[in-house]
């Protein structure tokens, strides 16, 4: 299995978004706590396999959420209700980047499994957060006009 | 093109750029159908059959590949195509979907206008 960083990672989500969404992305200045503070919506999704296995956890702004759902569904960004559509997006979001992850640790020979992603409350992802802290994995935070999207991953 | 379709993710969100990108090829709005996962699918083709199905793997209650292996059991399927939207890479696993009878496969995360090539390339498979 390969060893991803979070700089590898930051690359490749700002790739996905590229592609999914048409959102650009760079890698934010802002701490995982400042960021943390304006993320409304979170998500986890796990990555299982004979030998290895992982979580990602995905964090997302109003604003960020908003951008990628409008993009996804053809309409303008005023035209979403964002309570009616962030946890759809934070999980398809979830959904696609665990997809990405599990590519990079072990591609297309690796026999890893994605779970189906799960809504987290604001606990819960201080909980994953600490975790990351305690030196599971790592965290990084990006940041596109509409706002940001934290990523948090841990593996053993 | 009358084509009928049947859009199969547990994502409203994905089922809603799929329905996007079949409408913008062509397809009426009154043959697009969709399902929330694969039990669905098959509850919606046994009333119904479609030409196409555009399938997701990680859903809830059946996923895609239990799908597929369901469909390949039934003869009254046999012609209905399906292609895989999803972020499942594995080979192994894919290459098993294809000896089940996929016949299109496009990963997650893809552009807009990759899901309407491949929406072209089915119809042009059944023309």
């Amino acid at each position: 299995m390969s060893t991803i960083t979070a700089e590898d990672f930051q690359q490749t989500a700002a790739n996905a978004l590229e592609r999914m969404a048409f959102v650009f992305t760079e890698p934010a200045e802002e701490t995982v706590g400042e960021t943390l503070a304006q993320c409304t919506t979170h998500a986890k999704i796990e990555i299982t396999g004979d030998q290895h296995s992982a979580w990602v956890v995905v964090s997302a702004s109003r604003g960020f959420l908003a951008e990628v759902a409008a993009s996804m569904m053809g309409v303008e960004q005023e035209e979403i209700d964002v309570d009616e559509h962030a946890e759809a997006t934070v999980h398809e979001l979830a959904n696609v980047l665990g997809g990405e992850l599990v590519m990079a640790m072990g591609g297309a020979e690796t026999p890893l499994r994605l779970s189906l992603p799960a809504t987290l409350d604001d606990t819960g992802v201080s909980e994953h957060i600490d975790a990351v802290a305690a030196g599971c994995g790592w965290t990084t935070v990006l940041k596109a006009d509409s706002g940001f999207l934290l990523l948090a991953c841990c593996w053993r | 093109m009358n084509y009928k379709i049947l859009i199969v993710d547990d994502s409203p969100l994905l089922r809603a750029t799929a329905r996007r990108a079949v409408l913008q090829a062509g397809v009426p709005a009154a043959l697009v159908r969709e399902a929330r996962n694969g039990q669905e699918a098959l509850d919606a083709l046994a009333t119904d059959p479609a030409d196409v199905v555009l399938l997701d793997i990680n859903m809830p209650v059946m996923d895609g590949f239990q799908f597929v292996e369901h469909k390949a059991r039934l003869p009254a399927l046999a012609k209905v195509k399906v292609a895989l939207v999803t972020t499942e890479g594995n080979k192994k696993r894919l290459e098993r979907m294809t000896e089940l009878g996929v016949t299109h496969y496009l990963r997650k995360p893809f552009e807009p206008e990759d899901l309407r090539t491949l929406v072209a390339e089915l119809f042009g498979a059944k023309g």
